[in-house]
């Protein structure tokens, strides 16, 4: 029996050792439904990968430099020589949607690193709030393959600034099967989750924050910036102390553009930014239609509240006949293109049926906005839209930070009539001159010390090589810089100029 | 754990019962796993750019020390219980993660209970047996490796459920004299298991069947 015993303490050993091993104790979850919890610390690294071997953790700056210069020739005398390497991460975290509803939403973190003295030791904070896309899958952690996340890390992560840019609700793997587009509240609270629960990361994640905290976005992002500034200002002084503000070609003045459309100049991209509007708004508020049959033509309307953001591009919306490229109106609805330059947007296949279009319009003559530029929202519309509109158009407070708006006077997607009125109502509501800088840069150095010289300069450039091109291919030149003006040319110089904003106020 | 002591103690019970002589037989042997692994790519919860496709997984063979006992129940079915010290597999990237290497290690326990039927009389020195049984396996101290790290993006947990599934054994048992026997096996499992890697928000999954046949040389002693 002695020896049944000890076999079966050798068996019951062999068995039974190793219990409560020793796995790898991966991240730390966080499900906690509160604005601002970041799901997972750390945030997965994005790897980097190589031609052959393994996966590299941070870019290398020279690397980086390299890859910048092969995609466009040139570009890092704008963006300067990368200094730091970049360690990008992917989070999530908890936010609310458009209707205040618990959500959660995708983005990345930026971690500049290295023995240059701009790289190491306390760095600021830029948080970053990216423009319009119809891709789901839009993501700005993918540094391989998203040109805006490229050329973010390029004028800010390489040169010391943490970036922080989320991807936005409705995005990626976010829960929310909507995008609350230019919900004013909806995006600020957005932002403001994203830069917490980055803040939650940064000490696993080596990121050092000097507590300079600067914000800026581009096209639907600058306004997503702006209204992000505002919040920060009047919700959460507490909590967030901001720098410095720089606003990029951004569609501020929401009651402005929306009304110009109708009236007869609609924008360049509309009939994809107004089913974006309209999805947001109905969902977030509610009331715009009872079915979207009300707005849209028939052969748009079904599937149009979920159309946007997803798995097809901006062209492809158009080859698949999901949208029409340009035909927001019918060719025969009344008032007509306010200028031959808005001719095709009036025409077969329109988008917008003109009884909505009608409606509008009669709104917008009975209770019209924007009548005095120093007191634009004090006005009551009834439609729904419109209503909209004024609720987020950032015409409403004025800035207690440096303010700097950048555009180009000739974009045909987002006017610049947007920057220039929200400038006027800034000034008019007592911003300081020395607190507000508007660049046009789609214009004239103004003299030899003009600050934006360069960018103004370098801006004329690219665009005689874009009708320069035209030109050799037999293209109608106009068309081909409009093609590009707001996506292609306006942004690098904007950024570079915006860069150079911060960096002059982080240096007092 | 609650199994495995129940399956130990019903083992304990049996020995206990028994009053006569060389009806027990423990054995201490050498285990060879050879891993036949089919898996297919990994799913990911995550964006599609952090799991480049085709990205999948082999688990590599292990050699481990083996620990059995039977017990005679007549002259051809004896009850066979085969255990092991854990032994502990390396796991290669394939696809996208075949330039890491050795992405991740686990450990496994696969105490497996045969009813074995031995052809020939009990007076035989050569005694070929053929068994069928059940198997459990376990898998504990799951990790990623430092360079399983960089490929999944950060510390990685990784979850693998437990198995249980049908296993078959051939082999031949020659006995030196009352006591004394070596026996060697070919055995062969079903060991089918759901796999989780979580690395920040992501959870990447996919399910592997092992396709085991483990050989096993041993030197008995009957009591």
């Amino acid at each position: 029996m002695r020896q049944i015993h000890v076999a079966l303490g050798l068996l019951s050993a062999a068995v039974l050792s190793a219990c409560g091993g020793g796995g790898s104790a991966g991240p730390v979850i966080d499900n906690t439904p509160t604005r601002g919890t970041l799901v997972a610390n750390p945030p997965v690294l994005v790897p980097i990968p190589q031609a052959s071997g393994p996966a590299l953790t941070k870019l290398d700056p020279v690397v980086f430099k390299a890859s910048l210069d092969a995609a466009k020739p040139g570009l890092t005398q704008l963006t300067g020589a990368p200094k730091c390497e970049i360690s990008t991460y992917y989070m999530k975290y908890i936010t609310v949607g458009g209707a205040n509803e618990m959500t959660d939403a995708t983005g990345a973190i930026m971690v500049p690193s290295g023995s240059d003295p701009a790289c190491s030791g306390p760095r600021p904070v830029i948080l970053y709030a990216h423009g319009t896309t119809v891709e789901k899958s839009f993501n700005m952690a993918n540094l391989r393959d998203n040109s805006e996340s490229t050329l973010l890390a390029a004028m800010y992560a390489a040169q010391g600034f943490i970036v922080v840019a989320p991807n936005y609700a409705g995005y990626d793997t976010s829960a929310l099967t909507y995008h609350p587009y230019l919900n004013a509240e909806q995006q600020a609270n957005d932002m403001v989750d994203s830069l917490r629960a980055a803040r939650k990361a940064f000490a696993t994640i080596g990121a050092q924050d000097s507590g300079k905290l600067v914000v800026s976005g581009y096209s639907q992002g600058g306004h997503v910036a702006m209204a992000t500034q505002r919040a920060m200002q009047t919700t959460y002084a507490s909590e967030f102390k901001v720098a410095a503000l720089a606003g990029m070609s951004g569609p501020y003045a929401m009651s402005l553009l929306g009304d110009a459309t109708f009236a007869g100049s609609p924008n360049a991209g509309g009939t994809v930014l107004l089913p974006l509007l309209t999805s947001s708004w109905q969902k977030s508020y509610g009331g715009l239609y009872t079915s979207p049959n009300e707005v849209f033509e028939d052969k748009y309307a079904a599937g149009i509240e979920s159309l946007l953001p997803g798995a097809l591009t901006f062209n492809e919306l158009f080859t698949t006949g999901k949208l029409p490229a340009y035909a927001m109106f019918a060719k025969d609805s009344l008032p007509g293109p306010s200028s031959p330059a808005f001719g095709a947007f009036f025409g077969d296949g329109n988008l917008i049926k003109s009884s909505y279009r009608n409606a509008y319009l009669a709104d917008a003559q009975k209770n019209p906005c924007n009548v005095n530029p120093a007191d634009p929202l004090s006005c009551t519309p009834a439609n729904p839209f419109r209503k909209a509109g004024v609720k987020n158009d950032l015409r409403n407070y004025v800035p207690n930070v440096p303010v700097f708006l950048c555009g180009g006077n000739a974009d045909p997607t987002v006017f610049f009539a947007s920057t220039q009125a929200t400038a006027g109502f800034f000034q008019a509501k007592g911003l300081p001159a020395a607190a507000l800088t508007v660049l046009d840069v789609d214009s004239s150095p103004t003299s030899a010390a003009d600050p934006f010289a360069a960018a103004k300069v370098g801006f004329g450039q690219s665009k005689t090589a874009t009708i320069n091109a035209a030109l050799a291919a037999k293209q109608d030149p106009a068309a081909a810089v409009a093609a590009v003006y707001h996506g292609t040319l306006v942004p690098p110089f904007c950024h570079a100029a915006s860069r150079a904003f911060f960096q002059q106020v982080l240096a007092k | 754990m609650k199994k495995i002591h129940f399956a130990v103690s019903a083992l304990f019970g049996l020995a206990c019962l028994s009053a006569h002589a060389y009806e027990n037989t423990v054995r201490a042997g050498f285990i060879n796993v050879q891993v036949h692994s089919e898996s297919p790519d990994f799913t990911s919860n995550g964006p599609a750019f952090l799991t480049p496709q085709p990205a999948g997984l082999v688990v590599q063979n292990a050699n481990t020390l083996a620990l059995g006992y039977s017990r005679r129940i007549n002259d051809h079915f004896e009850l066979d219980f085969v255990a092991g010290i854990p032994p502990e597999h390396e796991v290669v990237g394939r696809g996208t993660l075949a330039p890491y290497g050795v992405i991740s290690k686990v450990k496994q326990r696969a105490p497996t209970l045969f009813v074995n039927y031995s052809f020939g009389k009990p007076t035989d020195s050569w005694r070929p047996f053929v068994g069928l049984g059940l198997n459990y396996t376990q898998f504990f101290d799951a990790k990623s490796t430092a360079i399983g790290n960089i490929a999944t993006g950060g510390p990685t947990k990784i979850d693998l459920k437990d198995s249980i599934g049908l296993a078959g054994q051939m082999g031949v048992k020659y006995q030196f004299n009352e006591r004394w026997s070596v026996t060697g096996t070919i055995a062969a499992a079903k060991v089918k298991t759901d796999m989780t890697a979580t690395t920040g928000s992501i959870e990447r999954k996919t399910t592997i069947d092992f396709r085991p046949v483990v050989y096993c040389v041993a030197l008995g002693y009957s009591f």
